[in-house]
């Protein structure tokens, strides 16, 4: 499966929802911006870190954002769908009868300031 | 409004309403940030922007830091929208059209 495509990001996020009995983002426009900042995020990262999310471009600081990110569960659990929308749960749409639900961001707000220490380190030397 | 060297990184996009000043930060790849710039587009309202993760690590740590230390919020997601001396940080267009419709009064 080649990440750095197109296609193979999409069958990759088609096995990550069948895997968690979610289903994908039925907004074909939104589903392939979601699919292409994957990509774009994938060729500039190394990883298909979260596109509405800041990546550090340092791994081990994004290892949480890797899509699905950690945080997809609980807020597609709770939420009904993860913090982009890519992943939603499975009566999404007849239960919140919307197209899109903002997912308040449930990152620690330790791993941003990390990213913000990262950045300014770079900046200092 | 905003130091030197952020205003040489903003696009601007033209619109008819232009009288408040309105600047988002946002993610090339972020489907909010989308979703936000096509609210501005669609209400015809002038605005700028700077793509983030598309600017020097340099540069992300001199935006991100004047963010912080100027609008003091609770965190920094995108998009993060400033109109004139308040800001909205994520897509929220109920607060947006709080903003907007002041410009009309």
């Amino acid at each position: 499966m080649d990440l750095k495509t197109k296609e193979g990001m999409k069958k990759y996020v088609e096995q990550v929802s069948k895997k968690n009995n979610w289903i994908l983002n039925m907004d074909s426009n939104t589903f392939n911006d979601l699919i292409d900042g994957l990509v774009e995020n994938f060729q500039k990262y190394g990883y298909q870190s979260c596109p509405c999310r800041l990546a550090s471009g340092k791994r081990e600081l994004d290892r949480d954002l890797i899509c699905p990110c950690d945080y997809a569960p609980l807020d597609v659990k709770e939420h009904g769908a993860c913090y982009c929308n890519l992943y939603m749960r499975e009566n999404f749409y007849e239960t919140i009868k919307k197209d899109y639900i903002v997912v308040p961001e449930r990152r620690p707000i330790e791993k941003e300031k990390a990213v913000l220490a990262y950045f300014n380190e770079q900046n200092s030397r | 409004m905003f130091p030197e060297f952020m205003n040489e990184l903003f696009e601007e996009v033209e619109g008819k309403k232009n009288k408040q000043d309105v600047s988002i930060f946002t993610l090339s790849s972020c489907m909010w940030c989308k979703k936000c710039k096509a609210y501005l587009k669609e209400k015809n309202v002038k605005y700028k922007y700077i793509d983030v993760d598309n600017i020097t690590v340099d540069q992300k740590s001199k935006i991100l830091e004047y963010l912080r230390e100027n609008y003091k919020p609770d965190r920094i997601a995108y998009p993060f929208l400033v109109c004139d001396d308040k800001f909205v940080v994520g897509y929220d267009p109920n607060k947006y059209e709080e903003l907007i419709k002041s410009e009309e009064k």
